[in-house]
Order: structure tokens, then C-alpha cells, then sequence
């Protein structure tokens, strides 16, 4: 018989587990106290109902119904949602603040990406720019926060910057311009934007692009030299918006990066990626997709993120270590009375557990007590009972 | 990946002497490392920070944050299809990938070759139907023994096909080694690549004006 786990799946052992649900209850209390209301979807939706296939190098994990029809489990959790609002919710007055947390699922194998991992994140529906993305970009970066990372470093961009910039070049230069950046090869951007006709607006900027990134000054500057309207106003957007939402959490310091792209065809403003010192892939992602709620019939502006669970305990983005039981212990005929002083400890929120004889692995307790030890101790008042334990572990 | 500081990736073998200059160049302090003793991991002044692996291996060690930045061959990183930037054109290493095999042909359908990535992609988007044989060296052998009737290779000079009396009957792809990078690296210790692609960027710059003046 083989027995062992799927490729690209992780167990999470007890302490794992937990610190794992701690990390999701804080971020989804965090984000119950900026409105924003939890919903759960199934983790598979219908083929037939996405409003697209899988990108380069996706994957995903697809299985029949008994009616024939194809079923996806979720690849992201930004599909079931405007499903859900656009459905179920579509009576319900927008803007909607819906929050998730839970696995999502991917076929393919490879550096930092696992076949199951777990996200947390937001979804703004029927909040347009640049308000919409000044909370959310506040949002994450106080959800970072909550979690107790440092040295954090936000970078946004925008893709209306570089619609803006090769908007009069011909569409499969364009294309080339957009393929070489979602591959992050600079090399290969760099040689089609050399190619460039002279007469273009931006050109120059086109060539330099990937080296555009600073901070707000930085961003200042630049604008003085871009000639074209559409992407003077991306950067004008993208000040407005880092300013509201740095006043608002007094938030990391954002990397302004204008040749960061995400998946061109679905992002429609401003996006940006999250990254931590020493975990070696994004730890947050999102951005604007306006465009996304038009193919399930209710046409809205939509923003939002997902945060990697996995890769925020890769980052040691810890609450409190794991709290050990208390093991009491009784003999013969005093099992009733062993029970009910347990149950009363567990009232006060002890973690108590109970057994005959002394344990055979007293060190996974925090402390180890028989029944007679306990019934003296409950004699004494509560707080002291308390306090007792403390002082004897 | 290092808190502070650059860990770089720098590949054992015929490159590093070539590597090496060109850190040099740039006005990074390059001390003593080499690749004839069993040391592989260096700490140099000012926070840098280097490592050498086997050249196919570079990408891995990049892709995963053991080091920030790397030197690879383009042939390497697109055989790894791993998430990493691409950030400059160092010039060296330079060489051609091909299709080759014995002058004439007919060929069978079985190509034999170190790169299985680049040669099912390369003869899908073709058209035609091949049997990729991977091996891990000695590719050149392949067609003179039967085991395949062409090979996908890098030529350099063309001395090894020579000898083995074989033609390049195509060419997938023009190599040179890349600067890479980590994508968290990237982003989070920006300043000091930014710092490093300008540097490195200058001296490739330098050298390529110097061939041009020649």
C-alpha cells in the first residue's frame, strides 16, 4: 500500500495549524473592522463560468460533475466572488466590502508555488479610483502590520502607464513590450524597445522603463517629462492615491515601479505586489480589475488583494506560541470528581486534560498535577489558583 | 537570502574567470575567490556576498532566494523556466543553441539533448513530432551511435561538431549570460542592485565600445 501525501500539498501539525488560524482570525478581524463582511464559495466553480482560462503556465486541477459538465477547483478567489456579487448578492446596494479565507488550488509545480496554499485577502466592488484603491492599498499594508511584519516594502504600479506609453505603437510591438515585462525579462524589453520608431511621443521613457522606480519624488519628477496624456494621468492617479493611503496607516514606504505588470488582460489601473526581507516570492498581490464584473452581468469598478498564508509564516509573521495543557491525573474512584474539576477549569478557560495514571509523555504539558495536588489548590481562591500555576511551571 | 547585503551566484567553471573580471571592473572587491578548492561560499567587503554553483543550477538557487542575483546563461534560464527577472546582458559567454546533426539527413524523429524544455518547445512551435532524448553530457556522441538522429546543443566555436561530423541544420536561439535576479530580491534590496545592473551595466557598455573602436 502507498501511503504518503500529494505532490505539492503541506499537513499543518498541531502548533502550525494553529498559529496558522490565528494568522487568518487576525487579518479577517482586521478586516471585519474596516466593513468588510466574510464570505465562503465552493472551492470549485464550473468551467463554463470563468471568465478565462488559465494563464501561461497555469494550471488547473479540472474534474467532471455527473452531468458532464467540467469543474474547476478555485484557482483564485476573485472569480467566485464577482460570481457571488453578481448572483446571490446582486440585489444587495453596491459598494460591497467581501472578505475570504481559504485554499486555492493549482496544478502546477515549481519554485514557490505549492499545488494547495491559502489566501486571505478583500474584494471592493463598486468603488472606482482612486478612492477604492487608497483603502485598499491601506488596507494592506495595516493587515501587514497586524501581523507583526517588518522591513516590508510595498511596490505599485500601474497599467495604464504603459497603455498610455504604447498606445500609438503598433499592437504587436506593444505585445512584445507587455510579454517581455509578465516574463520579467528586462533583456528581451529592452531589445524590442530599441527597435522603437524615433517619432514615437514617450519614447524614450518606453526605453528606460524598466529602471523608472523611487519613491513619491521620484515619481514627481517623472511626471514632467511624460508627454502623453493617458499616462501622465496614471501617475498622477498613483501619487493621489500612495498619498491618501500612507496618511491614512502611516503605512511601509511604497516602491513606485512602473514596469511592474500583472496579468495584463485582467488588471485595469493600479496594482501592486508586497515583499519582505529573507521570503523569496510576493507575499501580498492585487490591484484595479474594472473589466472582471462585466462578464458576469453586473458591470462594476472592482479592487482588491490576497494575501499568501504560507508565505506570511515563511516571513515569521507569528502571534503568541502555542499554550500547552494542564494534565491532571486521578486513581481509582476518583474519576467523577477528577471530571468535574476539570470542567470547572475549563469554564475559566483552562486547557485541561484529563486521565488515569500519569501520562507517558509529561513534557507535551504544561504542567502535570494529581487530582489531591488540585483539589487542595481549588481551596484557595481562583486567582490564586492561577497564579499557582504559574509560579510552578 | 542574506538580510543585508547581495549574495550572488556565480557559476563554477569556464565562465568564472570572465565573471569574476567583470566584478572587478565594476569596482567590486573579488578577493580570493576561485573554483579549484572545495570553498564555495565567499564573504568580500563591502556586504557582498558569493557563491558558486554548477552552472545549470544558478536559476534554482536564484528563483528560491539562496542568492539575490546570479550570472546564467540564457540557454540555462530558459530551460528552467523559473520566476526570475532578467535584468542585463553581461556580453560573455557567448554562443549560439542549435539543431545539428551528420550533413545530409533524412533524419529519425529522435532528438538528443541537454535542454528538454527548450527542444519540446522549440520543435512543437515547429510542427514537428520529435522523441526528446534527455542526456546530461557528450550530446555530440548521440548521432554517430545511433541513439538519436540530431541533437539540440549550444555551439560555440563549432569545433566539437566538426569533429564529430556534424552541421548546424538550425539555429533556436542566440545565448549570452544574464544578470538575474530574485523577484522578492528585487524589490526589497532594490538600491543595491539598482546599483549593481549600473555598474556591470557601464563596463558591458565600455567593452562593447571598445570592439566597436577596434
Amino acid at each position: 500500500m502507498l501511503i504518503e501525501k500529494p505532490w505539492g500539498t503541506h499537513d499543518f501539525l498541531p502548533g502550525e495549524a494553529a498559529q496558522k488560524k490565528q494568522m487568518e482570525d487576525r487579518l479577517l478581524d482586521l478586516f471585519a473592522r474596516w466593513g468588510y463582511q466574510l464570505v465562503e464559495t465552493p472551492p470549485f466553480e464550473l468551467d463554463a463560468s470563468l471568465p478565462e482560462g488559465p494563464r501561461p503556465g497555469e494550471r488547473r486541477f479540472q474534474f467532471f460533475d455527473d452531468r458532464g459538465r467540467l469543474l474547476v477547483l478555485r484557482p483564485e478567489w476573485t472569480f467566485s466572488i464577482a460570481r457571488l456579487a453578481a448572483t446571490s448578492l446582486r440585489e444587495k446596494p453596491l459598494p460591497l466590502r467581501l472578505c475570504y479565507s481559504g485554499p486555492v488550488f493549482h496544478a502546477e509545480q515549481g519554485a514557490g508555488r505549492d499545488a494547495v496554499f491559502h489566501q486571505v485577502g478583500v474584494e471592493l466592488l463598486g468603488c472606482a479610483a482612486p478612492e477604492g484603491d487608497a483603502e485598499v492599498l491601506a488596507l494592506a499594508s495595516d493587515a501587514l502590520r497586524a501581523v507583526r511584519l517588518e522591513r516590508v516594502r510595498l511596490v505599485v504600479g500601474h497599467t495604464r502607464f504603459l497603455d498610455g506609453l504604447t498606445a500609438e505603437l503598433e499592437e504587436a510591438q506593444a505585445q512584445a513590450l507587455r510579454e517581455a515585462l509578465v516574463r520579467r525579462d528586462l533583456v528581451g524589453y529592452q531589445a524590442v524597445a530599441a527597435t522603437l520608431p524615433a517619432a514615437v511621443t514617450d519614447r524614450t521613457l518606453l526605453q528606460r522603463l524598466p529602471t523608472l522606480r523611487g519613491d513619491a519624488a521620484f515619481l514627481q519628477q517623472l511626471q514632467d517629462s511624460v508627454e502623453g496624456k493617458a499616462a501622465r494621468h496614471a501617475l498622477q492617479e498613483l501619487l493621489e492615491v500612495a498619498a491618501s493611503a500612507h496618511a491614512a496607516t502611516q503605512g511601509f514606504p511604497f516602491l513606485f515601479d512602473l514596469s511592474l505588470l500583472r496579468h495584463p488582460a485582467y488588471y485595469t489601473g493600479l496594482i501592486f505586489e508586497g515583499y519582505v526581507s529573507g521570503v523569496a516570492f510576493p507575499i501580498v498581490g492585487g490591484g484595479r480589475y474594472d473589466k472582471l464584473l462585466d462578464h458576469y452581468g453586473r458591470p462594476a469598478p472592482a479592487t482588491g488583494f490576497a494575501i499568501g498564508v504560507e508565505r506570511l509564516m515563511d516571513a515569521g509573521a507569528v502571534s503568541e506560541a502555542p499554550v500547552k495543557p494542564i494534565y491532571l491525573w486521578y486513581g481509582s474512584g476518583e474519576e467523577e470528581e477528577a471530571w468535574q474539576l476539570a470542567e470547572r477549569l475549563r469554564q475559566r478557560g483552562q486547557r485541561v486534560v484529563c486521565g488515569k495514571e500519569p501520562p507517558a509523555a509529561p513534557a507535551c504539558y504544561a504542567a502535570v498535577r494529581r487530582l489531591v495536588e488540585m483539589r487542595q489548590q481549588e481551596k484557595s481562591s481562583t486567582e490564586e489558583v492561577e497564579g499557582d500555576w504559574q509560579k510552578m511551571d | 537570502m542574506a538580510e543585508d547585503g547581495l549574495t550572488i551566484a556565480l557559476p563554477k567553471g569556464r565562465l568564472l574567470a570572465e565573471g569574476l573580471a567583470l566584478l572587478a571592473q565594476a569596482g567590486y572587491e573579488t578577493g580570493d575567490v576561485d573554483d579549484t578548492s572545495r570553498k564555495l561560499l565567499f564573504h568580500l567587503s563591502g556586504d557582498l556576498r558569493v557563491l558558486l554553483a554548477k552552472p545549470l543550477d544558478i536559476p534554482t538557487y536564484v528563483a528560491y532566494g539562496a542568492a539575490d542575483v546570479g550570472f546564467a546563461g540564457k540557454d540555462v534560464v530558459m530551460e528552467q523556466q523559473e520566476a526570475l527577472y532578467e535584468l542585463l546582458d553581461l556580453g560573455i559567454g557567448a554562443c549560439r543553441l542549435c539543431v545539428a546533426g551528420p550533413k545530409g539527413g533524412p533524419y529519425n524523429s529522435r532528438v538528443a539533448t541537454k535542454y528538454p524544455n527548450i527542444a519540446t518547445g522549440y520543435f512543437r512551435e515547429h510542427g514537428e513530432q520529435v522523441e526528446i532524448i534527455h542526456l546530461n553530457g557528450s550530446v555530440e556522441l548521440a548521432p554517430l551511435v545511433g541513439l538519436a538522429g540530431r541533437i539540440l546543443d549550444v555551439v560555440s566555436t563549432g569545433q566539437t561538431l566538426q569533429e564529430n561530423h556534424l552541421v548546424v541544420l538550425a539555429e533556436v536561439a542566440q545565448i549570452t549570460t544574464r544578470l538575474v535576479a530574485n523577484v522578492s530580491s528585487y524589490r526589497v534590496k532594490a538600491e543595491a542592485i539598482d546599483r549593481l545592473v549600473e555598474r556591470l551595466g557601464n563596463v558591458v557598455e565600455e567593452r562593447t565600445k571598445g570592439v566597436k573602436t577596434l
